[in-house]
């Protein structure tokens, strides 16, 4: 009998996910609606990433997302976050964003290694719906891939690399 | 009846706005309130007061206040206060603060209250304390304006300026936006900014010498004021981390952390407890 062992995410390694927004004409913007998540290969949500909406407003684009429900306490954390909005860092070019994944789950605990879906979906206000889907290998080898962009996206990139 | 529930009042909602291409970066605000309609009014006052200021204070629009002063003029109050304060600090730090950026010379003259004269130097830039002294402007204007509103943060760039009760988390961050803050503060009604070479490279000039400084790479700090927390964290990452430390230890109410090119931080004697405070905070 074979016993089959999976290796659990390397800790030394985290899956950046950046992106450029197009910018609209005319002056300043709304940050876009963002859902970055995680499907396993059976497509079953792994993990909410980050995930960006207008508390107040009924957002029609988010029902298409699975797994975005969340306590209180947790949307506070995904819209921006008391952190992400009251982030102090040297001065930030617009329009340009990365999240990171660190191999968990939603529960907390770390996934194993192997084969993911990678989702960015963006939404823009008086804008349109995008989604970039990309199967990746996540093990211990790194992994760059950069994305055509699409009519919201400038350009994206989903990198796999050695945490930093 | 729950005698409680009687005395309970209704839980605020922290309302978030997030906007691009505003002062050439990002701006976050976030208003604490009741209602979501109230919300949305405040940030749209404070997106006009910030496009207002903006036309006072910009580098980059040729039509701005600041760009259309040519020789002796008579200022508008917001910009007279703000030369002011710039060149108390330029004096105060011997120059490493320095409008002038490249040289740490006086580019003005004050001639009375309001009325100013360019002098015959290079262009000078107003652009990192500008930043603060809107984010506090607005802060301020929103806290005049309504107090249905129980807490403020105004997030422009990187300078933040809380207004209210509570006691609001803020993190350090060096570069990547996703990944981990250095640190994470508790702040109430203060400030803080950080200066750092990690996102625009060797932006930052010593103005005694007109070369790029190298030796701190990140600064953060926090003041009374956006305006101040400005002015102190560029003039902290030109001079020395001791003279920084110095320079804190010297101003009331005033925090830091400095990492160095190593990587190793330094904090002010009140730092640590800011990071204690942040466990309490929301």
């Amino acid at each position: 009998m074979w016993f089959q062992t999976s290796k659990k995410w390397d800790s030394a390694f985290e899956l950046a996910i950046t992106f450029e927004v197009i910018a609209p004409a005319g002056g300043r913007y709304r940050r876009p609606y963002v859902a970055v998540f995680i499907e396993d290969q059976k497509g079953k949500p792994v993990r909410t990433v980050e995930l960006w909406y207008q508390r107040g407003r009924g957002a029609r684009w988010l029902r298409d997302l699975r797994n975005w429900y969340r306590g209180e306490v947790d949307r506070m954390t995904r819209e921006g976050g008391d952190l992400a909005s009251s982030m102090s860092g040297p001065t930030r070019q617009p329009g340009v964003y990365t999240v990171i994944w660190d191999g968990k789950n939603d529960a907390g605990k770390v996934v194993d290694q192997g084969d993911f879906t990678v989702n960015l979906e963006i939404a823009r206000e008086h804008g349109s719906y995008q989604l970039i889907r990309k199967d990746m290998a996540l093990t211990t080898k790194p992994v760059k891939i950069d994305l055509p962009g699409n009519t919201e996206i400038k350009s994206a990139t989903f990198e796999f690399r050695k945490k930093r | 009846m729950n005698i409680l529930k009687a005395f309970q009042r209704p839980k605020t909602i922290p309302y978030q706005f997030h906007y691009e291409g505003i002062l050439g970066t990002s701006a976050s605000l976030r208003f604490d309130c009741l209602d979501a309609d109230l919300a949305e009014i405040a940030c749209k006052l404070a997106l006009e007061h910030i496009a207002q200021l903006e036309n006072i204070f910009s580098s980059y629009n040729p039509n701005s206040t600041l760009m259309q002063w040519h020789g002796t003029q008579t200022l508008p109050c917001e910009l007279a206060s703000v030369l002011d304060n710039a060149e108390d600090w330029r004096i105060r730090t011997r120059g490493a603060f320095a409008p002038g950026v490249t040289h740490p010379n006086a580019c003005w003259e004050k001639l009375d209250e309001s009325t100013y004269k360019r002098l015959d130097v290079p262009p000078f830039t107003l652009n990192a304390i500008a930043k603060g002294a809107i984010v506090d402007d607005v802060a301020h204007l929103i806290e005049q304006a309504y107090p249905d509103i129980t807490q403020i943060v105004v997030n422009i760039g990187g300078d933040l300026c809380v207004r209210g009760r509570k006691l609001v988390r803020a993190g350090v961050q060096s570069s990547d936006d996703g990944a981990s803050p250095l640190t994470v503060i508790g702040l109430c009604n203060q400030a803080i900014a950080t200066s750092g070479n990690a996102r625009r490279g060797l932006h930052i000039r010593d103005p005694r010498t007109a070369q790029p400084v190298t030796h701190t790479p990140l600064v953060s700090v926090v003041a009374t004021s956006a305006q101040l927390a400005d002015v102190l964290s560029t003039a902290c990452s030109v001079l020395t981390i001791q003279e920084s430390l110095a320079l804190v230890a010297s101003t009331p109410e005033s925090e830091a952390m400095l990492v160095d090119a190593a990587g190793q931080q330094f904090k002010s004697a009140g730092w640590k407890q800011l990071e204690r405070q942040a466990r309490t905070a929301c």
